[in-house]
């Protein structure tokens, strides 16, 4: 038996060996180029450093192949006329035919790919900004995240950075521009120090500006939201920062601070404008009696000593020529301030904004304001469509100058926020309640866009209008409070709305639903159970009544 | 579709009428089950489809499609009565389709039976995410059409049923594995085998996102297996 397969299989090569001299030299030059071209590929797909000799021994096989075709060209033509050679022909013309329709389609899918996202909460249909941002890169970005698999930390960003870092890898798929790839740093500790990243989890984002310089930027948990992926890779590729002066001299919060448990630090604050891809700068207008040109907003939070005449003037000519403002100011703040707004249309109300509709664990004078409190008008739609609730500690309210009608048409004053009508001003800090006739609604927050101030000239040199947000309390942006609930992305939304960065303020954070089994011992022992033995045994019975009745 | 119908007919009371087929879902609810409980019990576990079929594309692709589809024409071609096929008039393509959709069945019936986890998340309250469970299904359902369809050409390649299943299963692992390639490679390769990876392309389903072009590439690649199932029956009539 072992003897007629071997003498099949003889058979059979024979059959397939040429029988003379010359074909058996044209098969050896013909396997010789297919294993260049083999090699050749090889090398080209796996050593990218050797291309030119890649593409050398693979024009090198091609070259064998043929000379091996033209060496027994007359056997190639006899076995192409023979019947079984007219069929193979056909059969490889048809195949390659639907492998080459098939790979068309899948081209034009993917050209004109349509991305359906199913989550409840929107999770991967990344903002239009992102992806323009993506597609506007000019030079590569290389994200390398530096998550430490069994690490408690890691585990819990890892799958969503994941899945973020790979819906940008997707809609950067046009220009390929973007990549990124996981590091174990424990396995990796070289690179790791090479990138400077000292704790993780973190995402190192390295790119190139248009001159060409190398230009890196490192995130660390918890800031992997898309605004801050976005940002970090404008960082990295170049894209010109603009400046924010905080001013100081005046009692203001402490921007050095960075204790998260700092309930008058303002260092995280800073920090996210840093995210935001803003040049944080502090400035004290009374030492230096100037506000640069290049100030793209001013930030003023919780001052509590006057401004001298001389700066309020500053800011004030700052402002008519198209200048950006951010004021929080908290109970008791120095009159000028009041002054400086007033001439903007905006007043602060004395009293603090107690709230028995919606607080804070029932602290009436925390206003926890809920998403349907948010004003959603055009233009502060754009501060506040994503956000879902933020609170303010102890908050003052603003108001209007004139009554409404009354107002200029040069200026447009908004509330941001509202409270709810349960709500009434207080100015005796022991009582936590209003009378029924003092409810009202209060806005704790106000956006502004004039064109000049109220009773006076526009300055001529002005190209754009004056901004400001105004908030009544800066205790919601201090190092405590910054990243609780909605905060943070109110305060730096506003930001972006005056120093017109929109694009920022509509990729904020997305809001992330709790999706986990939370069960006891004997229920997870009971699911085991359930999942282990269930489907398996109900198959074992039917296999085996299958097998009784055909017995 | 009238002989598409009955071959399909026929093929899956051959399936139910012996006990291989509730063997071979016994083996898949087994591993289905383990994957399911691993997915659950983690530190910051997702209540989700998503690890489960995670696993189940890469420890069981390879091998559930191939057991399936192993006999349907290797047997035919053992017992000779493909020739009767072959002579009867039924296409090529009739016989190829009904095969694959008689196996198809089976896989899509067992698959639905692994809702019976999902209910489980359900009746435990875990909240989970029904879009994206929904693509995660619908994501392997399509990659199941396509490890069938090389298990049929597998079958269509050989009278030896063994050697169809391995042949299967190392086809369809090495377009599981080919994007473990491009972790150590860059450039135009790495693209194009991204492009060919089943993996890459069931990702973006498990995370909840359906894509035209994910979806395009599944039918494309079932589609050109069975073409290639239909041309290897067809080469019999002149080889």
């Amino acid at each position: 038996m072992v003897r007629d397969q071997s003498t099949t299989g003889t058979k059979r090569l024979s059959r397939i060996l040429p029988s003379n001299r010359k074909g058996v030299i044209s098969l050896l030059i013909s396997l010789t180029g297919l294993l260049a071209l083999f090699i050749g590929l090889i090398f080209y797909g796996f050593l990218p450093e050797t291309q030119n000799t890649a593409i050398t021994t693979m024009v090198l096989g091609i070259l064998l192949i043929l000379i091996g075709m033209f060496i027994s060209y007359k056997d190639i033509l006899g076995f192409i006329i023979q019947k079984k050679g007219r069929y193979s022909i056909n059969s490889s013309i048809m195949v390659f035919a639907f492998i080459l329709i098939g790979v068309l389609i899948y081209v034009l899918a993917a050209r004109n790919s349509i991305r359906i996202d199913t989550t409840a909460t929107r999770q991967y249909s990344l903002a239009s900004q992102t992806t323009e941002i993506l597609q506007n890169l000019q030079n590569p970005i290389t994200a390398t995240a530096f998550f430490v698999p069994n690490d408690s930390t890691s585990a819990s960003y890892r799958i969503s950075t994941e899945n973020l870092l790979n819906e940008f890898k997707h809609r950067s798929s046009e220009n390929a521009k973007f990549t990124y790839k996981y590091i174990d740093p424990d396995l990796e500790p070289t690179l790791a120090k090479n990138l400077r990243v000292t704790e993780y989890p973190s995402i190192v984002f390295q790119g190139q500006n248009s001159d060409g310089v190398d230009l890196s930027y490192t995130l660390t948990a918890p800031l992997f939201e898309e605004r801050d992926i976005s940002t970090a890779i404008m960082i990295a590729s170049g894209i010109q920062q603009k400046k924010i002066y905080i001013i100081s001299g005046h009692g203001e919060r402490d921007s050095t601070i960075m204790d998260i448990n700092d309930r008058l630090g303002f260092g995280l604050a800073r920090d996210g404008m840093r995210n935001d891809n803003y040049a944080v700068q502090t400035l004290s207008i009374a030492q230096y009696e100037i506000i640069p040109d290049d100030a793209a907003a001013l930030v003023i939070p919780g001052p509590t000593i006057d401004l001298s005449d001389i700066e309020a003037n500053l800011i004030h000519q700052y402002l008519k020529g198209g200048g950006r403002l951010l004021l929080s100011v908290d109970p008791g703040t120095p009159n000028s301030y009041n002054k400086l707004i007033n001439k903007w249309g905006i007043t602060m109300i004395d009293g603090t904004i107690i709230d028995l509709g919606s607080s804070l664990a029932n602290q009436p004078k925390t206003p926890l304001i809920q998403q349907e409190q948010f004003v959603t008008v055009d233009p502060i739609n754009v501060i506040t469509d994503p956000l879902s609730q933020v609170y303010f500690p102890g908050t003052i309210a603003f108001d209007q100058v004139l009554p409404a009608d009354e107002m200029p048409d040069y200026i447009r004053a908004k509330p941001i926020v509202g409270t709810t009508m349960l709500s009434c001003l207080q100015f005796n800090e022991e009582i936590n309640t209003c009378n029924q006739d003092q409810f009202t609604i209060l806005a704790p927050s106000m956006a502004v866009e004039a064109l000049k101030p109220i009773n006076e000239e526009s300055d001529a040199n002005a190209t754009r209008q004056a901004k400001i947000v105004l908030f009544g309390d800066t205790d919601f942006i201090s190092n405590y409070h910054f990243y609780n609930f909605n905060n943070s992305d109110l305060y730096l939304n506003s930001l972006n709305w005056l120093t017109e960065d929109v694009s920022l303020a509509s990729v904020r954070a997305k809001a992330l639903t709790y999706r986990r089994l939370v069960v006891t011992d004997r229920e997870i022992q009971l699911i085991r159970g359930l999942s282990w033995f269930a489907l398996p045994a109900l198959m074992t019975i039917l296999a085996f009544m299958t097998w009784w009745r055909r017995r | 579709m009238k002989n598409i119908s009955a071959i399909t007919y026929k093929e899956l009371l051959i399936y139910f009428s012996s006990p291989m087929a509730y063997i071979i879902a016994g083996v898949f609810f087994t591993l289905t089950g383990v994957f399911f409980v691993t997915s659950i019990e983690g530190a910051f576990a997702e209540a989700s489809a998503r690890a489960l079929f995670s696993n189940a594309t890469y420890f069981l692709m390879p091998l559930i499609p191939p057991l399936l589809t192993m006999r349907l024409l290797a047997e035919e071609q053992k017992l000779g009565t493909l020739e009767l096929l072959l002579t009867s008039p039924i296409r090529d393509y009739e016989i190829v389709v009904a095969k694959f959709l008689a196996s198809f069945i089976i896989l899509l019936a067992m698959t639905l039976f692994t809702l019976f986890y999902m209910l489980l998340l359900f009746v435990y309250q875990a909240n989970p995410d029904i879009g994206p469970m929904i693509s995660t299904y619908v994501g392997f359902i399509l990659y199941a059409m396509v490890a069938l369809s090389i298990g049929l050409l597998a079958s269509s390649l050989t009278t030896n049923q063994i050697v169809a299943a391995s042949v299967g299963f190392g086809i369809i692992f090495l377009f599981t594995i080919l994007q473990r390639i491009n972790e150590v490679i860059d450039g135009p390769i790495a693209t194009l085998i991204e492009h060919l990876s089943l993996l890459s392309h069931f990702e973006s389903f498990s995370r909840g996102v359906m894509d035209t072009k994910d979806i395009a590439y599944f039918i494309v690649m079932t589609a050109t297996f069975l073409f290639l199932t239909i041309r290897s029956l067809e080469s019999r009539r002149w080889r």
